[in-house]
């Protein structure tokens, strides 16, 4: 990346922890707010929290990570393959497609009580709930790729003998793959929103379980401090796909 | 001599619109028909048929001596307008796609194709990818790569089209001599007359839409010489000329590119 990437978000990001940090150590913010001081900690307490409590809060933000690294794994192989069974069936596809749309649709934060008396607290509702919101974009995105190689290119290999099952391996999947590396980048992000769903509802570890633990006993800094590796989290991932993307991505 | 390709009649009809219509001619083995016509005449259309990706809606087209229900797509190979190059695989392996589809392993495929690809001047890029190359060698990949699949009848769409006028010229000059080889036949569909009379044996002329067949004429000493000398020879503008009036009589005021277009 260069420095004109990097800098002015930085700067930005520099300047706005600047302003908490006045606001909320002189007082002001929480005076606004109308809220006891306590509730409302400062860029500082925050860093502080996230200090002393890295014990706690690395092992659960492991365990969230673990959660949303197999979540994603999931959707990401059953996105896939529903994409390429849909793209190879037609019928299936066109009768199927609306209900694809409609697992999008799906309040996850409804589901997800549902899936913990299903599949009781251990990791398969986070699972679950991960995969379900991580599966719609990738399996659209691919889906779409799939569909986008043009009509020559698909004649041209039939009048080189080309079976089926030779297209789809030599044009169509390496066609999809922008695709499938967009729907994943957004799958990524969203998947983390889901670990916390999915560990709101029932669990005994990870960032969104101790998140609830924090706000009922107004840990609020160390809180804050869940949610900074929450985010963490979510950039680390975004930005491992995207690399990921560079490097198998070619010819471009 | 058995007709390489055999056309009875032809026409093909999209909804309402009628894009060819009574199509008679035959491809003799080793001979290279050009096939000329104002844009939107259906020469495209026409490819497509023979090769076996389209059926005709009216007529009967054969290949190779088979029967009009055949599978045709077994017996063309098919040269798209646009290169058509995979950009993931690499120049080398983009020619030896037909090999691989017709079940050769990686290595054996490159190596059967490597004296093609060398032949068409593109040794030393093997491993490049299409991005890497210009124009006129994604061009002669994309030829050797419908040449190698190894069918009788060769369809070309515009294979040089998307050139320059320099560079098309010298690619004339490197298919003249394969085309002439006798090995395939071929139909050579094309906008321009120079073209069309200096890289077939025979040319077709096509009307405005629906396309009708207007006349075939034979065309005079292919490939005997440099594109630019056969071009200013006496016959050969005769041809042209001929070939130019009959165009227009079909289609008054469309232009019909000469070789600058």
């Amino acid at each position: 990346m260069k420095a004109s990437q990097i800098v002015p978000p930085l700067v930005l990001a520099v300047l706005f922890l600047a302003a908490w940090q006045v606001a909320a150590a002189t007082g002001f913010l929480a005076e606004t707010l109308g809220l006891d001081p306590l509730l409302v900690p400062s860029p500082s307490e925050i860093a502080a929290a996230l200090y002393e409590d890295r014990a706690v809060l690395a092992e659960n933000a492991l365990v969230t990570l673990w959660e949303v690294l197999a979540g994603f794994a999931v959707a990401l192989v059953i996105g896939v393959g529903a994409a390429v069974l849909l793209h190879l069936h037609e019928p299936l596809r066109r009768a199927t497609y609306p209900l694809v749309v409609a697992s999008q649709t799906i309040p996850v934060i409804v589901i997800a009580p549902i899936l913990v008396v299903w599949f009781g607290y251990g990791i398969g509702p986070k699972l679950a709930v991960i995969a379900l919101i991580c599966f719609f974009p990738i399996a659209v995105n691919t889906l779409d790729g799939l569909r986008s190689v043009p009509v020559p290119l698909v004649e041209m290999m039939r009048t080189l003998d080309a079976r089926r099952s030779r297209i789809l391996v030599d044009v169509e999947l390496p066609a999809s793959l922008p695709y499938l590396f967009s729907g994943a980048k957004i799958a990524v992000a969203v998947a983390v929103i889901g670990a916390v769903f999915g560990e709101w509802v029932g669990a005994s570890s990870g960032l969104g379980y101790l998140m609830l633990q924090d706000n009922a006993q107004l840990e609020t800094a160390r809180l804050f401090a869940s949610v900074f590796l929450l985010s963490v989290i979510a950039l680390v991932l975004f930005g491992t796909v995207a690399l990921l993307e560079r490097l198998s991505i070619s010819w471009r | 001599m058995t007709a390489m390709v055999q056309a009875d009649g032809v026409g093909r009809r999209f909804g309402g619109l009628e894009v060819l219509e009574g199509i008679d001619f035959g491809l003799d083995e080793g001979e290279v028909l050009s096939v000329i016509g104002p844009s939107g005449c259906g020469k495209s259309t026409l490819l497509g048929l023979i090769a076996g990706l389209d059926r005709p809606t009216t007529g009967t087209i054969t290949v190779g001596g088979g029967t009009a229900s055949d599978d045709r797509l077994a017996r063309c190979a098919y040269m798209p307008q646009e290169d058509c190059l995979l950009p993931w695989f690499s120049a080398l392996d983009n020619a030896a796609l037909a090999l691989r589809n017709q079940g050769r392993g990686r290595k054996v495929a490159r190596e059967e194709a490597f004296p093609v690809f060398e032949r068409l001047g593109l040794g030393g890029f093997e491993d490049a990818k299409p991005a890497e190359l210009s124009g006129g060698m994604r061009q002669r990949v994309a030829f050797a790569r419908t040449w190698l699949a190894g069918k009788s009848v060769l369809l070309l769409d515009e294979p040089l089209a998307s050139l320059d006028g320099l560079t098309r010229r010298s690619m004339q000059a490197w298919l003249a001599p394969l085309l002439a080889g006798g090995e395939r036949s071929a139909v050579l569909v094309t906008h321009d007359l120079d073209e069309a009379l200096y890289l077939g044996d025979r040319v077709l002329v096509l009307s405005g839409r629906p396309g009708r067949v207007l006349g075939i004429r034979e065309a005079p000493g292919r490939g005997e010489m440099d594109p630019v000398e056969a071009s200013g020879s006496r016959a050969f503008s005769e041809s042209r000329n001929e070939l130019a009036s009959l165009l227009e009589s079909a289609s008054p005021g469309d232009q019909i590119g000469g070789s600058q277009s």
